[in-house]
């Protein structure tokens, strides 16, 4: 029999309780709830219990309490406990072990989910609304939440796969993450990173998503976890292994999710990118990889081309920060005559051609205008004019006729083109067993990508002898390590008449007398990325500890219990020099300082005050009114409306200007309205206001608002615009000091400080267009500017941003991307036209103001 | 390996005080320090820089840190660890170099009349041990006194041949 005392003593002791609580039958805590004046006094608790408290129908622990409650307790509690004896003690029935169970999950951490498949903590993580009720989480999953079918560590735990490599305490252990387990590109390279590491490491592989290489990475791992929420999941996989971690290798800039967790616990991490910036949407993955990484490890020099406004943006030291490693060694092999005659045959059988004398041309991948399937056939139907006797072929799945937004136009384009009739040069083959044939067979592969890292099927084309024809600009393998082989033929980009030329004017493949095997020196990608990583976090000469003064969140939540979480993120950000948000308020202006360039030179940080209305100059304000739903609240909110000689609202009904005009009626103003065709979000139709005839007449000193909804249509925007309109405003009942400010002569521009460090991002992309209408070179980053579009400004100022753009300017209509529009561009140049007017820019800041 | 802290600046760059102790030179800036971020910069080329935006509350944290980042190199460096808190000369460390030469397994502490380390030798056994950055990072309670860190560090690592 199971001493069951014992499972308690050894619990109680990790708990460190063992001495309050010799005995799981008997729950001072708990008891001490009857008698909160005597809760500390054990002994007393003790005996009250047993000399009157049992009699009187008191209950001595939670289980005394729930199994009175409910009868579904017991085969609930026998469901949760995972601790081989005590299970084995529930088994046999023994007199008290479901008691036992429910005490020491009551416990909690680290207890609970050491012997039970229940965390109190991960409940209330999974169920706020538990938490925020203040109920106890193993009363209420005994109670409720079993029958509400609500999620328990076993639901997370089934997420945890055990690898077949033995974990060894004598290894450093290290993440291989990747985005999903599917039979793509960065999966594959993830596997062989996998593979490697296994050899000398313990090996954890993360992947966001589920997929068909899961057993595969099973066999090299000793761990393999699926999960997308890894910051909270990691504290309750079970296993020493995940105790002690030493880096990660995060696979695909994808894996971004994984930052939060790597962050908090201080994992040393690279980041091995294989994705163009170009196609890597939302913004952030890329933003945050540059901020969080250790060490980037780019495929190939195009794919950090890509990036480098990203890591500029951010202040990353490229040449520091980052290098390049390929995920596999260029080699160019061959095909024994037999091999490729062999592989001919299966292909012409297969297509219904023959092709055993044509020049064989080969594509591979999934269909889609990236791996530019359609430029593909396009050379084919060239070369079909030109040789009869050239022949294509595409490997790859993903052709789906109703997928509208590629699948149908190269279906019908295959179709115009007779792809697949033996008289035709053009043939489709499903991914598969075919694929080594198709390379054997191949004198050249075809690289039509549009923008393609470095494919795998290009290194596997080399191995089998193929020669390839690619368009400059468009894949890693433009590098000059690559182009410098003789292997590869660059022709102008997305030019298929170019490529037909070259395609044509290739030798052909000349089979080798003897067998051949695989070429290509296995990969010893994870040594190399791992030393990368270990030479850097060597050198790195500079550290911080301590929460610096802008608290704002990037990775994590601006939650209270968060703060030291925040505080870690920025302790990362400021060791490497990389921002995203300003440090504090000392490097704004030292930074200011140091720069060289004229517009700096009259930005001013100035501290927010508040002023009497006496100090404050006539001025007018903008708003412009998309939407509506906010307007009456916001003129409650802020006095300032109030003082205002004139409010112009620009908005594009008739019928929303009826409605703001009601609500500034009832608020006692009067709002001028104009109505404007939805065009150039706020800021146009507030430009347009100083063009000849426009309402804004000759009222010197003005206030531009919005209430666009891409500052409102979250939690964070709400903040971030109260953040924006307090800072400008005031409130009820003050004046916020930067309406005096802008009374003040020489100040042409006065807008919040914001804690973010806003760099150019897409608008850099714009600057040459518009470099001989600016008054002057742009700096390297505009370091200050009013982020959110809200500012006060003068007159002149307005014009001269007019004059930038003229009268005849071709603006873009609706809609238009998140970023990288000439609008966008206008938020950043306004300290430049008020620097060009001789005026200063006042940005004032208010710390403890929240913004996100 | 040498961990200093602001307070050895003035005397620097007169005494030219750091030649008697070879590797890696640690600096540590506190919040009070006063120095910009260029002066920051600039000691960076000559020290390794550990920035504290808050003090560390103890010298438990403060060690943590240093041997928490500083690990592989420390371990490379196979050298002596020697924190000094405050100014000196190039005698005193010549002082300790010899002494650490004599005794490579012992922990050595001069307390401040204020009950912090002022000054804490470990001898190059000691400090190259795989086990002194794990037991920073094990300690149960990372609050603890200086005198009480030093007492550990004895107990724990402090040994003679017998």
């Amino acid at each position: 029999m199971i001493d069951i005392d014992l499972i308690w003593r050894k619990y109680a002791t990790t708990a460190g309780i063992i001495d309050q609580r010799p005995d799981f039958r008997f729950d001072p805590k708990f008891y001490g709830s009857y008698h909160p004046q005597h809760k500390d006094d054990i002994k007393f608790l003790k005996c009250h219990y047993d000399q009157e408290g049992k009699a009187g129908g008191l209950k001595a622990n939670l289980y005394d309490y729930l199994s009175a409650a409910s009868s579904d307790i017991n085969p609930r509690l026998t469901k949760l406990v995972t601790d081989a004896d005590l299970a084995a003690a529930i088994e046999q029935g023994a007199p008290g072990s479901l008691e036992l169970a429910c005490e020491l999950i009551y416990l909690g951490e680290p207890v609970d989910m050491a012997m039970s498949n229940f965390s109190m903590s991960a409940y209330l993580l999974a169920y706020p609304d538990i938490a925020k009720a203040g109920v106890n989480p193993l009363l209420h999953y005994l109670l409720h939440g079993a029958a509400e079918g609500r999620q328990t560590l076993a639901d997370l735990r089934q997420s945890q796969y055990a690898g077949d490599v033995a974990y060894s305490p004598d290894r450093p252990t290290c993440i291989i993450a990747v985005h999903e387990f599917s039979r793509t590109g960065a999966p594959i390279v993830g596997l062989d990173l996998a593979r490697e590491a296994s050899q000398t490491h313990n090996v954890i592989v993360v992947s966001l998503l589920n997929g068909p290489l899961l057993d595969e990475f099973r066999k090299h791992a000793s761990e393999v976890v699926v999960t997308n929420r890894p910051l909270i999941d990691f504290t309750f996989y079970s296993g020493e292994i995940f105790s002690k971690i030493d880096f990660a290798i995060t696979n695909s800039v994808e894996c971004y999710p994984m930052f939060p967790l790597l962050v908090s616990k201080n994992i040393p991490f690279v980041s091995y990118i294989h994705e163009y910036t170009e196609y890597t949407y939302p913004l952030y993955k890329t933003v945050y990889t540059a901020l969080f990484a250790d060490m980037i490890v780019f495929s190939s020099d195009h794919v950090r081309q890509s990036w480098h406004g990203v890591l500029r943006d951010v202040g990353f030291d490229k040449d520091r920060d980052s290098t390049i490693i390929p995920q596999r060694e260029c080699v160019m092999g061959a095909v024994d005559g037999p091999g490729f005659l062999e592989a001919r045959e299966r292909l012409s059988e297969r297509v219904g051609r023959d092709l055993s004398n044509v020049r064989l041309v080969c594509g591979a991948g999934h269909l889609q205008w990236r791996k530019g399937t359609d430029i593909f056939a396009m050379a084919a139907q060239i070369c079909a004019q030109r040789d009869p006797n050239t022949v294509f072929i595409w490997i790859g799945d993903g052709l789906n006729a109703e997928d509208v937004n590629f699948g149908t136009w190269i279906n019908y384009h295959l179709r115009q083109l007779g792809a697949g009739d033996p008289e035709n040069n053009f043939f489709l083959l499903p991914a598969g067993t075919l694929y080594p044939d198709v390379l054997k067979a191949s004198d050249a592969m075809f690289v039509s990508s549009r923008l393609d890292p470095l494919p795998n099927v290009v290194f596997d084309a080399l191995d089998s002898g193929c020669r390839i024809v690619q368009f400059a600009n468009a894949t890693g393998f433009g590098d000059q390590r690559y182009l410098d082989t003789g292997y590869f033929t660059s022709v102008e980009y997305g030019n298929p008449e170019a490529a037909a030329t070259a395609i044509l004017a290739l030798p052909r493949k000349m089979p080798t007398a003897e067998k051949t095997g695989r070429v290509s020196a296995p990969p010893r990608l994870f040594d190399r990325i791992s030393a990368v990583l270990d030479e850097r976090l060597k050198a790195q000469r500079y550290f911080v500890r301590g929460a610096s003064e802008i608290d704002v969140p990037m990775l994590f939540s601006r939650e209270a219990e968060d703060r030291d979480l925040r505080t870690r993120e920025r302790e990362k950000t400021i060791r490497y020099s990389r921002r995203l948000l300003w440090r504090d308020i000392r490097e704004v202006r030292e930074e200011l300082a140091r720069s060289d360039n004229w517009i700096h030179r009259k930005c001013r940080i100035a501290p927010y005050r508040t002023v009497a209305q006496s100090d404050v100059p006539a001025f007018s304000m903008h708003i412009h009114a998309y939407y509506t739903d906010e307007i009456a609240d916001d003129l409650k909110k802020y006095r300032a409306y109030h003082l205002a000689q004139r409010i112009v609202v620009t908005t594009d009904s008739q019928k929303k200007g009826d409605e703001i005009t009601q609500m500034m009626e009832a608020e006692g103003l009067k709002a001028e309205i104009v109505l404007v065709p939805n065009k150039g979000r706020d800021i146009l139709p507030f430009m347009d206001l100083f063009r000849e005839g426009g309402a804004a007449g000759d009222d010197e000193i003005w206030c531009h608002i919005h209430q666009k909804k891409s500052l409102g249509t979250t939690d964070k925007g709400d903040i971030w615009r109260r953040f924006l309109l307090r800072i400008l405003l005031g409130d009820d009942k003050t004046l916020s000091g930067a309406i005096a400010k802008i009374g003040d002569e020489d100040v042409g521009l006065v807008a919040p400080l914001d804690p973010f460090f806003i760099p150019w991002n897409a608008s850099r992309n714009l600057l040459p267009k518009f470099a001989s209408r600016l008054p002057g070179p742009m700096p390297e980053n505009p370091l200050v500017f009013p982020i959110g579009n809200m500012f006060w400004v003068r007159r002149p100022v307005v014009l001269a941003m007019n004059a930038v753009f003229g009268d005849t300017y071709s603006w873009p209509n609706e809609p238009i991307a998140n970023d990288g529009t000439e609008f966008h561009l206008i938020e950043r140049l306004w300290p430049a036209m008020s620097t060009h007017c001789d005026l200063n820019s006042v940005f004032v800041h208010k710390l403890d103001e929240q913004r996100a | 390996m040498l961990i200093i802290n602001q307070r050895f600046l003035p005397c620097w760059e007169e005494s030219n005080a750091l030649r008697n102790w070879p590797g890696p030179h640690v600096l540590i800036i506190y919040p009070d320090s006063g120095l910009s971020r260029a002066q920051v910069v600039e000691l960076n080329r000559c020290f390794i820089i550990i920035e504290y935006l808050q003090s560390p509350i103890n010298a438990a944290g403060l060690f943590g840190d240093v041997l928490g980042w500083l690990d592989v190199l420390q371990r490379e460096d196979g050298a002596s660890i020697l924190f000094i808190d405050g100014p000196f000369d190039a005698g005193l460390l010549a002082e300790q170099s010899e002494r650490s030469a004599k005794a490579p397994n012992a922990v050595e502490a001069e307390m401040a009349k204020d009950g912090r380390v002022a000054m804490l030798r470990f001898g190059q056994m000691v400090a190259t041990s795989p086990l002194l950055p794990e037991f920073f990072k094990c300690l149960p309670d990372p609050t603890i006194s200086d005198a009480i860190l030093v007492e550990l560090l004895q107990d724990i690592f402090h040994w003679e041949y017998s």
